[in-house]
């Protein structure tokens, strides 16, 4: 028996109007869904990858050289300072932790609510969400004056009695973005055998002992995949928690702090409201031009980036509404230091980062009530880059809280030096070289879940199951 | 496959797997012990074979000696681990200083160590010996004609020796000298005196331009006097100060009224005071003084004539150096006849009769050619003597010039001959204290040398040093010891000798006091020749400077990163002009100037001061050094050189200047936001407030709490805690150490400051890194400004508040009287919170509470995450963002830690370690420090009552004392036992006005601060 091919299935069964936009879009069959995907791995490798790889390599290499150059002399090197003890290092590990958001919430949240768009983008996402958690990481790690002992942070049993000190937020945020580390790399990892099994059966020579090794012998057999869904599902359960969890206690490496304009409670909930925004923003980043370039339209449809759209302004509102909110607060709370941080936040030194971050994150998303920006590419990808700067504005404005304190005589100014500015570009070539190695070698959608969407896989044809 | 198939078994290849491990592994360790985790000395330390008799090693053995700044003398008590003086504090038994000291006498022990003094004779820049200059003076110069410029004329063995040269000629010179307070006695009296004023006994003090709380001489027992007379808690009485200044000086800012005018209109204030007085007083009448044409002025005049003459014989006026001999005539007339003569100011002769001439005499001769050998002793003309007497070409008409000095100064880069001195604390010597007694100079350590400072290996001969004293000694063919001319000119032998030097002090020998009728006649005369100057004519006024003086501490790192205690710049010397002044010659903040005067130009930098008087520019002296092109690493290039605009006839101020920016510069400002936005840090209260409600800080703090939070911080009111948040610490045992300050009493003077970084070994940063804000100072002095202009001091701050954006003050508008402007000061280091915010934070526990409620820091565990720091409201934790101990403090300003600094101590030579505590560790970059209540000094204290198995107490004096408290010349920090009922620093926290730094949060701080209150005129207009 042949199967027909989506379109044909469409032709049959489709209510304009009434149905959804089909998520699989032109005309496919479970086969050319697999050459689709799989002719990103196979095909020879275009020139424009060497060039973006390089050009990642270099970015990469300037973060090692910007490395070296502040273990060597220190901390000194940044522009810190008293009262200013964070900054630029601080506000980079908060935005990539934040980025690092949206792939757990897409494939784990999404996956319990049953949102089938969520196929076309997750594997894409969580890759997104390893590597932002490898930036985030780094950053802690590098941060502290003397980096070298920074496994202190650790409590690992040893001959000199030093044990953490577990009342310290910073000592959570080690467990935290570890442990969200480690479930991310295994729902990835996890999700992705299937087809590295299939990219080990279609290649020949070393790759298919590469991808065979990865694969860990999956065979298709139905046992396996019982197991696997059982698996998946589970770590989906265990994922989401962690989905509020490492935001709200990155947040409370502020709002436990004593410092006015930190000490509030609306930091957990505001920041993973703005971790999920500023997440789907990259994917969104990364998304409308990979699509393109790689020809997989037909897999990311309009519907899916009218989706993200959607949630980027739910989440973007949230965000404004918490500013707002942190304002109303600061007021009616009638401390004169509470007062006194927020207005300077909006109209002292640091008053131009208030207002980028107030207009990208609060303006920019609002721009999504329209059914036409929410369907054209260019608007979104322009939206989707202010949302990126807004954010990296967010946490800037809240570290850098710290200019303005109790003690007017303390009061201070940060400047970042050339190697802070230096080191927060280099993160990005951290990210975009192991970005560009997953475009290039590793299933890039998730071959047998797109199948799992597609009429094709619903015997009974009813499409409007794609909702 | 076996080893013998692949491993060639030949000679050559004796490395087999095992030994490759090996050597690797050996490697390994290697390149870890070379790197950063291990630092070991690489020197073999000795110990003593056999110890010293008087010798426990790791204490201190303290010896009596003295400081002594161009007569302004101070006993102190030095020190000294192991041969290696590191710690200067005042001699307690000094009657003049009281245990007391100023940032300046702190920082001579950092002058001892100083890598840029010179330690070998040299001549004509190329290093030679004593003895080759001794053959020299001998054969060719002694019997030449002689003139010797000599800086300090106040030692008795030093006068004495000047009457073995029978063919010399004799000047003196400094560059801020009394020579107008004795030419005005003069005047006054017909002959000169010096004046002794006793502000113990002072309940209304009028200061003319005298800013004798921090710059001018005898500025430690005046305030050590001022303090204690300032507010008696119990009968709540003070005094009142008032004072006329252009410059804003601590003085004025601790004045209960201010009056900004320039200098040369103080003494138009004078006159219009003693027309004011003239109403009661018969005898001025003669004077026939005119009124002030300002009206409000005069109204002000004359409530200080009231106020001075209801205090009769308990009033007194002063003025300072910088005014001319007139004024210092007027107000000696003034105290004769409103009764304070005898009371609160006494005169007493000058020092020995020994003629010094002036150095414009010896330019006269030195062109005239009568001297063929100039001997320079002390004294640095070339860099700072009057700009029109040209004193560089004036000397190089003497044949042979010699230059004696701690350093290769600029007068020495031109003498032929410069040779090199003992420093104080190397030498005998003795000095005459104001009124006559003498200080004994005892030395602690041999004169340093080459051999000491690294750069001559150990075995070479090391050079000798002189003092002046040997020198002169020398030079008359005598035998050079010190000791031996100091104490045969003091005339004590055996035990009498032997207590006066113990004791730093020859007791019994104060001059008696002197006095005579007033010759009004003589002053009404020289009234009438007084030149009218107009008030909008643009004046210079030639300051000293509050932490190099003259200049002669310039290369003293730690008196240059000390942020001057008015403008907080450290690192400069900026003109400072006012905001209306700055207004109307377009300057604004920080730009660069050109300053002339009379023709002559020279650069500067403005900064805007509050307070300033309008038309007039405050040039500070001492900067812009540039010793001999080689030396001065830490004082080159820093600030600008103002003695080039000053004159012999104008060493004070003049009029007529003119400013015109140039471009712009930047200032190392440790605290670039001056005014409290309504946060009321600083409590401070009019005495008749605080009469009436002595409650009212606490009442205070309770409104700082949001009004529906009160209820819920009840407990807040609670005076102590018995239980820490952090740990199971209970606080109601043991010792619970806690600390008070009196702003009442602090005056602002941040001698805590230096006494604190040469106890803790802080490092210094440079200027770069201060501008940035990473100086690494424990105890800071917080200043505020304040502003009295309208009724209510409360309401003017709420309306400034947050209107600050580039002036240091935040009134709106520019007519504000700078009269009107005050400061207030608080000295602010770690609060010792017993809910402390930093503990929480720590992840590696380094810092954590001691059951004796210390905020302890544990270096050697910090990891540097400085969160602590973010979570510290007081701003008081201070982190290495370099290895800032490596350099330190031989840091020239210009330094960019980011690009040179290596790792290890490859660096400091030995000469820069010797000052250091060894009690205290050296901190290394990536770790966090802060203020420690000198815990060194705390288990020191403990160890010495522990085998008499007593306590500490106050009663028995046994209590420790931190660096800050025990060098605080207005005694405002007090440290002690709060468990113990009877402590003073308990005492302390009961009175009324106690209250706590940001009490409302709730950190329960163990430093609490006593409200300042002042005392203003109740009618002041």
């Amino acid at each position: 028996m042949t199967i027909k091919r989506t379109d044909e299935l469409l032709k049959e069964n489709f209510r304009p109007g009434i149905d959804l936009e089909p998520l699989v879009q032109g005309s496919h069959d479970f086969h050319s869904i697999t050459e689709m995907v799989c002719a990103v791995n196979e095909r020879k490798t275009p020139k424009a990858w060497y060039v973006a790889f390089f050009a990642a390599l270099c970015v990469l290499g300037l973060l090692g050289a910007m490395i070296a150059y502040l273990v060597y002399f220190g901390t000194g090197v940044w522009g810190l300072n008293n009262p200013v003890n964070w900054g630029f290092a601080i506000v980079n590990f908060v935005f990539w932790v934040g980025i690092g958001h949206a792939g757990t919430l897409i494939s784990a949240v999404l996956f319990l609510f049953r949102q089938n768009w969520r196929t076309a983008i997750n594997r894409w996402a969580e890759a997104m969400t390893i590597f932002a958690v490898m930036c985030a990481g780094l950053f802690p790690g590098i941060h502290v004056g003397r980096p070298w002992l920074a496994y202190w942070m650790f409590p690992i049993p040893n001959q000199m009695d030093l044990w953490p000190q577990f009342k310290s937020p910073l000592l959570w945020d080690v467990f935290a973005v570890s442990t969200y580390a480690t479930v991310s790399f295994l729902f990835w990892y996890m999700g992705m055998i299937p087809d590295l099994a299939t990219l080990r059966d279609r290649a020949k020579g070393f790759p298919r002992l590469m991808y065979g090794i990865f694969s860990m012998g999956w065979r298709g057999a139905t046992r396996h995949w019982q197991s696997y869904e059982r698996a998946y599902m589970i770590l989906a359960a265990l994922a989401t928690p962690l989905v509020l969890s490492v935001h709200t206690i990155v947040s409370y490496d502020f709002a436990v702090s004593i410092v006015p304009g930190w000490h509030t409670t609306i930091f957990p909930p505001y920041f993973v409201a703005g971790a999920v925004f500023s997440g789907f923003g990259m994917v969104m980043t990364l998304l409308v031009p990979f699509r393109k370039m790689l020809q997989l339209e037909d897999l990311v449809t309009k519907r899916h980036l009218d989706n993200m759209c959607k949630i980027m302004l739910a989440t973007g509102s949230i965000v404004g509404y918490a500013y707002c909110i942190e304002l109303f607060i600061a007021w009616y709370s009638g401390s004169g230091f509470e007062r006194g941080t927020f207005w300077l936040r909006a109209t002292g030194q640091s008053a131009f980062a208030y207002w980028t971050m107030f207009l990208c994150n609060v303006i920019t998303p609002q721009i999504f009530w329209f059914k036409k920006c929410r369907n054209s590419l260019p608007i979104m990808f322009v939206a989707s880059i202010f949302v990126n700067i807004g954010m990296w504005f967010e946490r800037y404005v809240i570290v850098l809280t710290l200019e303005n304190d109790y003690l007017p005589s303390s009061w201070g100014k940060y400047t970042p030096t050339a190697i802070d500015i230096l080191t927060l570009v280099g993160s990005f070539g951290l990210f975009f070289t192991f970005f560009l190695l997953f475009v290039r070698f590793l299933p890039i959608f998730a071959i047998s879940e797109i199948k799992g969407i597609m009429p094709q896989a619903d015997p009974h044809r009813d499409v409007k199951k794609g909702a | 496959m076996s080893q013998e198939e692949v491993m060639d078994k030949t000679e050559e290849s004796q490395v087999n797997r095992r030994s490759f491990i090996q050597i690797m592994g050996a490697s390994a360790a290697l390149a870890s012990m070379g790197g950063c985790i291990l630092r070991r000395p690489k020197e073999h330390i000795v110990p003593y074979n056999a110890l010293p008799e008087d010798m426990v090693l790791g204490d201190s053995l303290d010896y009596a000696s003295s400081f002594n700044l161009t007569g302004d003398v101070q006993g102190l008590l030095v020190k000294s681990y192991e041969g290696r003086p590191t710690k200067i504090e005042g001699l307690p038994t000094h009657p003049d200083n009281k245990g007391k000291t100023n940032a300046q006498s702190q920082a001579m022990v950092l002058e001892l160590y100083d890598p840029d003094r010179s330690f070998a004779p040299s001549k004509n820049g190329i290093v030679s010996t004593w003895d080759v200059f001794e053959k020299e003076w001998v054969k060719e110069l002694k019997g030449s004609k002689i003139a010797f410029l000599v800086e300090n004329t106040n030692s008795p063995s030093f006068n004495k020796l000047t009457n073995q040269f029978e063919n010399a000629a004799w000047y003196q010179y400094t560059p801020v000298s009394d020579v107008n307070v004795t030419e005005g006695t003069n005047l006054a009296f017909g002959s000169s005196y010096a004046v002794h004023p006793d502000y113990s006994k002072a309940d209304k003090i009028l200061a003319l331009d005298c800013d004798f709380l921090s710059t001018e001489p005898g500025n430690v027992k005046a305030t050590i006097e001022f303090a204690d007379k300032r507010h008696d808690k119990k009968t709540n009485k003070m005094n009142r100060l008032y004072a006329v200044e252009s410059r804003f000086t601590l003085t004025g800012g601790k004045a209960d009224h201010r009056i900004a005018v320039k200098s040369a209109e103080v003494l138009d204030v004078l006159l219009g005071l003693v027309s004011e007085l003239a109403d009661k007083k018969e005898d001025l009448r003669s004077l026939s003084a005119k009124k002030l044409t300002d009206k409000k002025l005069q109204q002000r005049v004359a409530l200080i004539a009231d106020d001075l003459l209801k205090a009769g014989k308990n009033s007194l006026v002063v003025a300072g150096v910088n005014q001319p001999a007139l004024v210092h005539a007027l107000v000696a007339a003034v105290n004769q006849i409103l009764g304070a003569e005898g009371t609160t100011v006494t005169y007493t002769k000058i020092h020995d009769d020994v003629d010094y001439g002036s150095i414009k005499e010896l330019v006269d001769s030195l062109n005239n050619e009568d001297v063929e050998t100039l001997v320079i002793i002390g004294a640095n003309p070339v860099y700072n003597a009057p700009a029109d007497l040209k004193f560089e070409q004036a000397m190089k008409k003497a044949k042979t010039t010699i230059h004696h000095g701690l350093h290769r100064d600029e007068t020495a880069a031109v003498c032929q001959w410069h040779l090199n001195a003992a420093h104080g604390l190397e030498s005998w010597g003795d000095w005459y204290t104001a009124d006559g007694k003498v200080s004994l100079q005892q030395p602690l350590i041999e004169p340093l040398s080459e051999v000491v400072k690294g750069s001559v290996k150990i075995g070479d001969k090391a050079e000798k040093a002189y003092s002046a004293i040997e020198l002169l000694t020398v030079l008359s063919g005598g035998a050079e010891s010190g000791h031996d001319t100091v104490s045969q000119h003091s005339g004590l032998i055996g035990a009498g000798w032997k207590k006066a030097v113990h004791d730093g002090l020859i007791s019994g020998r104060a001059y008696p006091p002197q006095t005579s009728a007033i010759r009004l006649k003589n002053i009404a005369n020289k009234i009438a020749t007084v030149p009218v100057v107009s008030s909008k004519s643009l004046e210079v006024v030639f300051s000293i400077d509050a932490k190099v003086h003259d200049g002669r501490y310039a290369n003293n790192g730690w008196l240059q990163e000390l942020p001057d205690p008015m403008t907080k710049i450290a690192w400069d010397n900026p003109v400072l002009i006012s905001h209306a002044t700055a207004k109307e010659y377009g300057l604004s903040e920080a730009d660069l100037v050109e300053v002339s005067v009379a023709g002559v130009k020279a650069k500067g930098a403005v900064h805007i001061m509050p307070g300033q008087a309008k038309n007039s520019l405050t040039l500070t002296l001492g900067y812009g050094r540039t010793f001999d092109g080689e030396k001065g690493v830490v004082a080159r290039d820093v600030g600008f050189n103002f003695y080039t605009l000053r004159t012999s006839d104008a060493m004070n101020f003049t009029s007529g200047a003119k400013i015109t920016p140039i471009g712009t510069y930047s200032f190392a400002n440790s605290q670039p936001h001056s005014v409290q936005e309504d946060r009321d840090l600083v409590k401070h209260y009019d005495l008749d407030l605080y009469k009436q409600d002595p409650k009212i800080a606490t009442r205070d703090i309770e409104n700082d709490i949001p009004k529906n939070m009160q209820q819920k911080y009840a407990h807040l009111k609670e005076k102590t805690t018995t239980k820490s948040l952090s740990t199971d610490l209970d606080f109601t045992k043991g010792y619970q150490w806690g600390m008070s300050i009196d702003l009442t009493r602090c005056t602002g003077c941040a001698g805590c400051t230096v006494a604190c970084q040469s106890e803790n070994n802080i490092p210094i940063v440079g200027k770069e890194e201060m501008k940035i804000g990473r100086e690494m100072h424990w105890i800071r002095m917080d200043r505020y400004f304040t502003y009295q202009g309208g009724d209510n001091l409360k309401q003017q701050q709420g309306t400034a508040e947050f209107k600050d954006k580039s002036l240091p003050i935040s009134h709106e508008g520019d007519n504000y009287d700078e009269s009107d402007v005050s400061i207030a000061t608080m000295p602010v280091a770690c609060q010792h919170c017993e809910t402390a915010p930093c503990e929480e934070v720590c992840p590696v526990a380094a810092t954590s509470h001691s059951q004796e409620g210390l905020n302890d820091m544990t270096y050697n565990r910090c990891v540097g995450t400085r969160y602590c720091s973010n979570n510290c409201p007081y701003k008081v934790r201070r982190y290495n963002y370099y290895h800032f101990a490596q350099k330190s403090p031989w840091v020239s300003p210009g330094t960019t830690w980011g690009t040179d600094a290596t790792f290890g101590y490859t660096k400091l030579d030995k000469l820069d370690k010797m000052q250091a505590n060894p009690h205290v560790t050296v901190r290394y970059r990536g770790v966090m420090e802060k203020c420690t209540y000198c815990v060194q000094r705390i288990n020191k204290a403990r160890m010495d009552v522990k085998g008499e198995g007593k306590v500490l107490n106050d009663q028995d004096g046994t209590t420790p004392t931190p660096a800050c408290a025990q060098a605080c010349p207005a005694d405002a920090i007090v440290f002690g036992d709060i468990k113990d009922p009877k402590s003073k620093v308990s005492e302390l926290r009961n009175v009324d006005s106690s209250y706590k730094l940001l009490e409302a949060i709730n950190t329960k701080p163990r430093t609490t601060f006593i409200s300042a209150i002042k005392n203003p005129h109740p009618e002041w207009v």
